[in-house]
């Protein structure tokens, strides 16, 4: 039994019940300490249940509390007998088949929980539950207790942030460092070292602000990862095709981006060059007119400066006329007003007329640029006619030169023509001897370069396979490493379930006693099987031979008077003889009778029913004590 | 000139190991904006001083980061300056040019008006609200900074939750697949 008790404690304790140490069977167990656990299991498998954990002094609210409890415990489905003494006058073994039910039915989800993965939102949320639990059950600090919203209480304390004073943005900046320094083998420049040793600052200072280091570490870091993962993804695709070192395909795809940036840039330059007068356009075009004009203006002295010069001269007049007109006249304001207004609408007008004229300046010095570039294509076409028309020349005057001694020329001519034939013939012969182990070579160069081409690619994708091995065997390891985290966790909460390993040792032990007990009880039933078949066939006997003796001396008997008396005294004999085996089977079941009434005896004597018997008659007298107050009370109130 | 002269004079009173420190110092201020503290260089120069001799330094590594200058040039710039201030400043700037031009390039490589210069992002999660108990949705709260035309940040500020977030970066998506193919 002691197991069992021990099963039942520890599912108590881990329930919530607060148990002394030293309790290891139901025994032990008092009034106060069952009703209490009792309410707690009750609380635990139905939530929404009211009853007092403790026992109140008075005897019918006890009573009361003890017929509540035996209600709940058979709404439950308790089959056993059960009553408020089940609880108040306890005995062990009905406690103990009490609580082996109640604990039967405590809900399981508990332990179902810890064996189930927990998935990662309800880690979370709990975690975050337990967060704001914590924080709302502390007490409000003072910001001045906390540095940056940074606090270490709680129970058992760690550091925590509270509230969102202290917020800052996750701001990154560019962080310089010393490079090269693990490669031993490359000499970094003096000047290079001098400033890493002297000058550069660390890190942790190099930021405007120093909250923002460690953002900027985190921010350098992630860069050069992702810079990293880049350049791999594009090795792996386009980098190992191209055949190419690293630093070459660097260097290439570089001068690539290069070039395309600078065919962008030259383009739009075209573009600007061309027209669509921007207004960046507008304020270049004016600034080189405004610079030429002023390196012209002494030699030329081109319309442009002048109306410059008279621009700049009427303000220079307006506002002297401002100035002097203002100090000794002093007009009234309205006059002084209107006199602006006029001075501004005529410099407006100016204005205007200065920039009309601008615009058809503009529009001539298109014009002519225009006009130039045409002029610049017609000497061109020009000169190129030119060329042409000389060649021809050329080659017309050597024919007019030969003509005079046609028939002379013509067969030097053809002396010529035909040794120049006779030449290329022998050329083409030559060619040809020499044209065919070149053709051979080239052929063969050819196929093994298809050869070694074919064999490339097979180890280009061979490599790739590996790669990709690779990334999945890395995947994998990941994967099983994660697992095996998880597993090892799992492992640990599971672990402080000690008794487990125990209870299943003991219940197997159990098993096997009661696999020897029942083959020791076949063994017994056996025995007394054998037994009962000697006694059967020795009864039998016992029948037959007085049987056959019963008539052999009847026989005699009728002619022979002793033989009768011998007869008598056999049947007394046998009547005697009869009469002693029953008594002995009285005695067997007297014995068996008085046996089973000891145990009855033990089974009482269990049960505390003296005592119970003796608290009874207290709880009574007690009873009868508060009924007689009530009484008087009721009677004081009449 | 002027302002040239005197900064040459002011910067006589410093070694040239002091010089070579100051002239860091002045560069990481172009890249990082983190001030230089005046305290420790109060008692050579007053105020205004400081100032002329700092912007005079900052101009010149301005202007050799910002044209890619030779050695000779540089030094034609220094010319002022005693030999050995020259070699000091030229070092430094040997050092930190790629540095500077970096800076200077990036600072000049704006599409548009507003453009982005950094970000951050936080995850919030709905526990719950006045009016549903268990909520669990994610919010996104991202601060994107921007500067306009005249340097002037300004924080838009989004909360985003998870459709809006697929928007959003599809929508980034496609932008920079158009500038991808504006650029090929």
């Amino acid at each position: 039994m002691e197991e069992v008790d021990n099963i039942i404690i520890h599912s108590l304790r881990s329930i919530g019940c607060e148990l002394d140490d030293e309790l290891t069977n139901l025994k032990q167990f008092s009034t106060e300490v069952i009703v209490a656990t009792i309410v707690k299991c009750i609380k635990f498998i139905k939530n929404e249940v009211e009853l007092p954990s403790t026992l109140p002094p008075g005897m019918s609210a006890r009573f009361r509390i003890g017929a509540s409890l035996a209600n709940h415990i058979q709404d439950m489905g308790y089959n056993g007998e059960i009553g408020y003494q089940t609880f108040l006058y306890s005995n062990e073994t009905e406690i103990r088949k009490v609580f082996m039910f109640l604990v039967e039915k405590l809900p399981k989800d508990t332990t179902q929980t810890s064996d189930e993965p927990i998935g990662a939102s309800v880690l979370l949320q709990r975690a975050i539950a337990a967060k704001l639990h914590q924080q709302m059950t502390s007490p409000w600090t003072p910001h001045y207790l906390k540095d940056r919203g940074i606090t270490w209480r709680g129970k058992p304390p760690s550091w925590q942030r509270e509230g969102a004073a202290c917020m800052y943005n996750y701001n990154s900046q560019h962080l310089s460092r010393p490079e090269g320094l693990t490669d031993l083998t490359r000499k970094i420049p003096k000047e290079i070292r001098n400033y890493y040793s002297t000058s550069l600052p660390f890190v942790t200072n190099q930021c405007r602000h120093h909250r923002d280091t460690f953002a900027s570490v985190i921010e350098s870091n992630t860069a050069e990862v992702a810079k990293q993962q880049e350049w791999e993804n594009e090795w792996n695709h386009s980098g190992l095709a191209s055949r190419l070192s690293k630093q070459e395909f660097i260097d290439k795809k570089k001068s690539k981006i290069q070039k395309m940036i600078a065919d962008r840039l030259r383009q739009d330059a075209k573009r600007d060059s061309s027209g669509t007068s921007s207004l960046s356009d507008l304020q270049q075009v004016m600034a080189a007119i405004s610079s030429r004009a002023k390196t012209d203006a002494r030699t030329k002295g081109s319309r442009f400066a002048h109306s410059e010069k008279l621009l700049f001269s009427k303000d220079e007049d307006a506002s002297l006329a401002q100035m002097s007109g203002e100090i000794p006249t002093k007009d009234t304001e309205e006059e002084q007003q209107r006199k602006r207004e006029e001075e501004m609408q005529s410099l407006r007008d100016e204005l205007g007329e200065l920039t009309s004229k601008l615009e058809s300046l503009e529009l001539e010095i298109k014009k002519f640029s225009a006009t130039q570039q045409q002029l610049e294509e017609s000497i061109n076409t020009e000169n190129r006619q030119i060329d042409d028309k000389e060649s021809s020349y050329n080659v017309k005057k050597k024919t007019m030169d030969l003509l005079p001694d046609a028939e002379n020329n013509i067969v030097k001519l053809q002396g010529v023509v035909e040794t120049s034939t006779q030449r290329l013939v022998t050329l083409a012969n030559k060619w040809e001897t020499h044209r065919a182990p070149l053709i051979q070579q080239y052929r063969e160069l050819k196929s093994l370069t298809s050869q070694k081409e074919s064999e490339a690619q097979k180890k280009l994708a061979e490599i790739r396979a590996f790669r990709e091995k690779m990334k999945e065997v890395a995947d994998e390891v990941r994967y099983k490493e994660d697992l095996q985290k998880q597993l090892q966790s799992e492992y640990e909460r599971m672990a402080k379930d000690v008794n487990r390993s125990a209870y299943t040792r003991k219940i197997l032990e159990i098993v096997a006693n009661i696999k020897k007990q029942k083959q020791e009880i076949d063994k017994v039933l056996v025995d007394t099987k054998l037994i009962q078949k000697e006694i059967n066939s020795l009864s039998g006997k016992l029948d037959r031979t007085f049987t056959v003796t019963d008539e052999l001396i009847f026989r005699d008997a009728k002619k022979d008077e002793a033989v009768k008396k011998a007869y008598r005294f056999l049947a007394a004999l046998h009547e005697n003889c009869e009469l002693l085996i029953s008594t002995v089977e009285e005695t067997g079941v007297i014995m068996r009778e008085i046996r089973d009434l000891e145990d009855q005896i033990e089974n009482e004597s269990g049960k505390k029913v003296l005592a119970n018997l003796e608290k009874i008659t207290q709880d009574y007298q007690e009873m009868k004590k508060e009924n007689s107050v009530l009484m008087s009370k009721l009677k004081q109130k009449q | 000139m002027a302002d040239l002269e005197e900064a040459t004079e002011l910067l006589k009173k410093c070694d040239v190991n002091e010089v070579s420190k100051l002239t860091h110092l002045v560069a990481s201020r172009l890249c990082t904006k983190k001030s230089i503290s005046f305290e420790t260089y109060s008692k050579k120069w007053t105020l205004e001083e400081w100032w002329i001799v700092t912007s005079y330094l900052e101009d010149t590594l301005t202007k050799s980061a910002k044209n890619r200058l030779s050695k000779d040039e540089i030094l034609n710039m220094l010319s002022p300056l005693a030999d050995e201030y020259k070699q000091s400043i030229m070092e430094v700037l040997s050092v930190r040019n790629d540095d500077l031009h970096q800076h200077l390039v990036s600072k000049t490589t704006h599409v548009s008006q507003n453009v982005l210069t950094d970000f951050d992002w936080q995850m919030k999660l709905i526990m719950s609200s006045d009016k549903l108990s268990s909520i669990h949705e994610p919010l996104l709260n991202l601060d994107l900074q921007t500067k306009d035309a005249n340097n002037q940040g300004q924080v838009v500020s989004l909360e985003l939750n998870k459709d809006d977030l697929k928007k959003l970066i599809t929508s980034l998506d496609g932008a920079s697949k158009a500038v991808q193919q504006l650029s090929t």
